[in-house]
């Protein structure tokens, strides 16, 4: 979403309310923070990057650690319900001997307000970011009228956003996010007949996600139930129950976006 | 004394520089990450010969320097190098034609590194680091034959405590590396013999060959080397006196390749030299081969 005139890079898609049935979707399983990075400067070789990929992987949380020499980026995967501790992540970086740099992220949370802030409440977990346009990272509460009139009705309306920017705590010891970009999120659910076993849903889940405008996908047996969050303005219900039944099940959605 | 002019600057170019990732026969500055270690081993072969004495002394010297890294903090590492020598010297007396030598292990190296100084951006950074230490008589230092006590430079070890100095200076980018280094070791010393101060310039340039374009990830590095290595040293002294047979300089160039992956490295150099400017009758080298590997824990 953009404030006319505006500078910044803040570019906000149609934010839609997503209807839920049955309740919430702020369960475990589906995606809260994905696409952890962090930026390293000074890593130049291959031998080098032993030290950040180890220091990186024993902070808490962390998985698994990405490490591209070209862009000197390393991408992190956190286990499930897990919030980087940006503090930490730093740390690492300075122990591995080299010299951090921005730590980014995507949040996918509901909008709320504390104070003059207004902040993302990060789904399925007690993690809560002070929201910023980039570049006024350390200074009081920012944002364009027109902007911050948008994301107030979004606030309202309990939509669902994905936030992506760079992280950092904020001069009183909060965690905040500058944000170069929200998106809309639609989730959609599905009852998936013709399953057999966990493998089934397993694989079926690795399908989904590969499949082309999904950002995360939880599959599960017991419920028989396939959720997708999808991370795309067009929404087709279609495209994710021709997936399903390629994979050789049977499938109906049991909601969709508005 | 005949016996002890010997090889003096051919066997100090064994003393091993120690790197992380960077050059082969030279130090760099680069990091070693906070509880780090890593292990490099390494063969050298020494051959020194072109007596102009009648003597006609030839001098083969095999070593395998092991070193330890162990990063403290990620500023600041440090370093053990233990050699293993094989030293052989062939000498023609008024008994014949004998050989002369001893193997075993050397005398023990410790010193420190600090990162002074620290540069970071994307894909390149710059460090200084100074360092010091010292070489600790742990090598034999007796060893006799039929002929009598060896003389010092054949001995395993110095039998003397000597410190060392230096600093050392790293640019290191995603496609090349400069490392420079100067250092001096100041021998003191033991039963009556004292070898020579020792002072070197090195400088190393390494430069990825493959891959040609860097692609995601993290990809072996394949490295062209071209390093040199200036060498001076002052002349022994035996119980005070100058020893008009030992010292000068020596000035090395050393082409090597050195391939680099996450975990390992394996590397190999060629030093030859270019200028040797000895005092009196001091054996000249004639080439040093290296060949080694350095892993990361």
């Amino acid at each position: 979403m953009k404030s006319a005139g505006s500078s910044i890079e803040l570019v906000a898609r149609i934010l839609s309310a997503v209807l839920l049935l049955g309740g919430a979707l702020g369960s475990r399983g589906l995606a809260e923070v994905t696409a952890v990075s962090v930026a390293v400067d000074g890593l130049a070789c291959p031998f080098c990057v032993h030290g950040v990929d180890k220091k990186l992987k024993a902070v808490e949380g962390v998985e698994e650690v990405v490490v591209d020499l070209k862009t000197g980026v390393a991408t992190l995967v956190l286990g499930d319900g897990v919030t980087p501790d940006v503090a930490a992540l730093r740390e690492a970086v300075k122990k591995a001997g080299y010299t951090p740099r921005a730590v980014t992220l995507r949040a996918v949370g509901t909008l709320g307000a504390t104070g003059d802030w207004l902040v993302l409440d990060v789904r399925g977990t007690d993690a809560r970011y002070r929201l910023f346009e980039p570049g006024h990272e350390n200074g009081p509460p920012f944002f364009e009228p027109a902007l911050f009139r948008e994301l107030s009705a979004w606030q309202a309306s309990h939509a669902l956003v994905a936030v992506t920017g760079s992280v950092h705590v904020h001069s009183d010891g909060e965690p905040a996010l500058a944000a170069d970009s929200v998106a809309r999120i639609h989730v959609l659910s599905f009852r998936v007949d013709g399953m057999s076993c966990q493998d089934c849903a397993a694989r079926l889940t690795r399908l989904l996600v590969e499949a082309p405008g999904v950002d995360h996908a939880v599959v599960d047996f017991g419920t028989r139930r396939a959720t997708v969050q999808l991370d795309a303005e067009a929404v087709d219900p279609k495209g994710i129950i021709a997936v399903i039944e390629e994979a050789g099940f049977h499938a109906a959605a049991t909601q969709e976006a508005p | 004394m005949r016996s002890k002019r010997l090889l003096t600057l051919g066997l100090l170019v064994l003393l091993p520089v120690v790197g992380i990732a960077g050059p082969i026969t030279t130090n760099t500055a680069l990091p070693v990450h906070d509880g780090e270690l890593i292990v490099r081993g390494q063969g050298k072969f020494v051959r020194a010969g072109g007596d102009p004495s009648p003597m006609d002394r030839k001098l083969t010297v095999w070593a395998v320097p092991t070193v330890l890294v162990y990063g403290a903090t990620e500023k600041f590492a440090l370093f053990s190098v233990l050699p293993y020598l094989d030293k052989e010297l062939e000498v023609t007396t008024p008994l014949g034609r004998v050989s002369r030598g001893d193997s075993g292990l050397g005398d023990l190296r410790f010193f420190a590194r600090y990162s002074a100084l620290q540069w970071d951006s994307p894909g390149e950074t710059l460090r200084l680091a100074p360092f010091a230490g010292v070489e600790v008589p742990t090598g034999r230092d007796d060893k006799s034959d039929s002929l009598g006590t060896l003389p010092p430079p054949l001995q395993l070890g110095s039998g003397s405590w000597d410190p060392i100095f230096g600093l050392v200076l790293t640019w290191q980018t995603l496609g090349w590396e400069i490392d420079t280094s100067v250092s001096y070791d100041l021998k003191t010393e033991a039963h009556g013999f004292e070898a020579g101060d020792l002072f070197r310039f090195d400088f190393s340039y390494q430069y990825r060959i493959w891959p040609r374009v860097l692609e995601a990830g993290v990809p072996g590095f394949l490295y062209l080397v071209a390093e040199s290595n200036l060498l001076w040293q002052d002349r022994s002294q035996n119980d005070g006196a100058d020893d008009p047979n030992t010292g000068g300089t020596t000035w090395f160039l050393s082409p090597g390749i050195q391939y680099i992956t996450r975990r390992f490295i394996l590397e190999s150099a060629l030093q030859l030299p270019v200028v040797q400017e000895l005092h009196g009758d001091a054996l000249e080298t004639d080439l040093i081969v290296t060949a080694g590997f350095r892993v990361n824990f």
